[in-house]
């Protein structure tokens, strides 16, 4: 009797003890469950922003080519059509052919300026941005304001897929904005490095500095080149005292 | 004593989990783990077969918990990504090691050493946790039913958790037995017999879950497939 009574106890205990361990580990995987669907739907919504911050990024991008164009044609081709056309004017007008002349080469440059927009609007796409190369035209374009001079030091070209190239000329062309409207600095350096994990993009310049508390508000472009920073998996800082400001982002390559 | 199904059960549970880790490292996974595991349970079913025949495995069983705790760490060490959780899952086995050093300087234990098994299967059931802790810091795309590791360490725990309070009781009952003398071995022995019956239960039962886990990963790859 008592050894049956001890059995009995050793059996229920057994099965108390298996049932409490197999309700513990159906805890367990229902909260890595709940977990695993958490990050899930985190990184959808990161894939989400992501994918709208690049559409941001290209209508900005087409605005402003297209807005670059339209000045070219107007400031260039314009003023050499017109220009033919007085020479042709005088041509009909006095039967020279030196006018005549000046009007064919005016009409062949202004061919090639037409091929030039042409061709700027063919490579407008992301498939064909380049970093480096839009980076280029953009100090050739700030340098010949005589305003401000830019410098550059980089690689031939940057190992980052097209788009996140793109976003990343975003970045950089707002705090050329932020310093071209604020900093009233006459030299900008841009320093672009990459390593076999990260891209460096270092923007440097001799401006009179910001009070960093002063500019973080909703809206201003800071804001959202931390937010597209945040988003490719990067980091963005600013160190800004008297004699300047320097902008430095770092993005991995994974 | 003529040993009795449960007896047997010990060495048949370690077979099955020879076959079970052969078979995962032969179609799944061979990494050094899992080879490591089938090769200790290998060692540990020629251990427990061979005493069976003479009735005497107390050395047998002395020995194979300090073989167990150390096993056990290496796999944890390997399991465990962060690196201050794999290195405790190493240091655990140094208590176990340290008490068997104890024992076999003070001339070896001649009992059933059920102190030693405690110390064991607590620093598992402690590396088990230690697991579970990072699996839910750090979530992976991979669902949790499909990872043989989450398997065997569940079943695992099932056993090692009931066989600290086993061992613990029976390290209490051999203290009270060696008090009180001989009128007690004789009512106490059947509660011994039933506790090491519910002991090797408990293996057999966590071996069909590491089996249960291998018949998922078999399934789930031939649905694939």
């Amino acid at each position: 009797m008592e050894n049956l009574s001890q059995e009995l106890s050793i059996v229920i205990v057994g099965s108390g003890f298996l049932f409490m361990v197999a309700l513990a580990i159906a805890c367990v995987v229902l909260v890595y469950q709940k977990k695993q669907l958490r990050q899930r739907f985190e990184k959808k919504q990161m894939q989400s922003l992501y994918h709208q911050e690049l559409l941001k990024a290209r209508l900005e991008a087409h605005e402003e080519t297209l807005g670059q164009l339209a000045k070219e044609l107007h400031d260039n081709l314009g003023q050499l059509l017109n220009s033919s056309k007085l020479l042709v004017s005088v041509a009909k007008n006095n039967h020279t052919d030196e006018a005549l002349d000046m009007a064919h080469e005016t009409l062949t440059v202004a061919l090639q300026e037409l091929r030039g927009v042409s061709k700027a609007l063919d490579s407008g796409g992301v498939e064909h941005f380049d970093f480096i190369e839009n980076l280029r035209a953009e100090a050739k374009r700030i340098n010949a304001s005589k305003n401000l001079v830019m410098t550059l030091e980089h690689p031939d070209q940057l190992a980052l897929p097209k788009e996140q190239q793109l976003v990343l000329f975003r970045m950089v062309h707002e705090v050329f904005q932020n310093v071209l409207e604020h900093a009233r600095a006459s030299h900008i350096r841009v320093r672009t490095r990459q390593d076999d994990h990260n891209i460096e993009v270092e923007v440097i310049d001799n401006g009179n500095g910001f009070s960093q508390g002063a500019v973080i508000a909703p809206g201003h472009g800071i804001q959202n080149i931390k937010h597209r920073t945040s988003l490719m998996g990067g980091v963005v800082e600013w160190l800004s005292g008297p004699t300047g400001t320097r902008v430095r982002i770092q993005l991995p390559l994974s | 004593m003529t040993p009795t199904f449960p007896f047997y059960l010990e060495a048949i549970t370690h077979f099955l989990m020879l076959l079970i880790m052969g078979v995962y490292a032969w179609k799944f996974d061979n990494r050094f783990r899992y080879r490591m595991l089938a090769g200790f349970y290998l060692v540990a079913t020629a251990l427990l077969i061979q005493p069976l025949s003479q009735n005497e495995n107390i050395h047998v069983h002395n020995a194979l918990y300090l073989f167990t705790g150390l096993v056990f760490a290496g796999y944890f060490f390997a399991v465990l990504q962060t690196s201050w959780r794999s290195r405790l899952a190493l240091a655990l086995a140094l208590p176990t090691l340290l008490y068997f050093v104890y024992q076999l300087v003070g001339g070896g234990y001649p009992w059933f050493d059920s102190m030693g098994y405690a110390l064991a299967s607590i620093s598992i059931v402690i590396m088990i946790f230690l697991y579970f802790h990072e699996m839910l810091h750090h979530v992976s795309e991979t669902p949790l039913l499909e990872s043989f590791d989450f398997w065997l360490i569940c079943g695992w725990l099932m056993y090692h958790l009931g066989a600290f309070g086993i061992f613990l009781t029976y390290s209490s009952l051999t203290q009270t037995m060696h008090l009180v003398g001989e009128s007690y071995i004789s009512t106490g022995r059947d509660l011994f017999t039933y506790l090491w019956g519910l002991n090797n239960v408990l293996l057999f039962l966590s071996a069909l879950v590491a089996a249960t886990g291998l018949g998922w990963k078999i399934y789930h790859r031939s649905y694939q497939l």
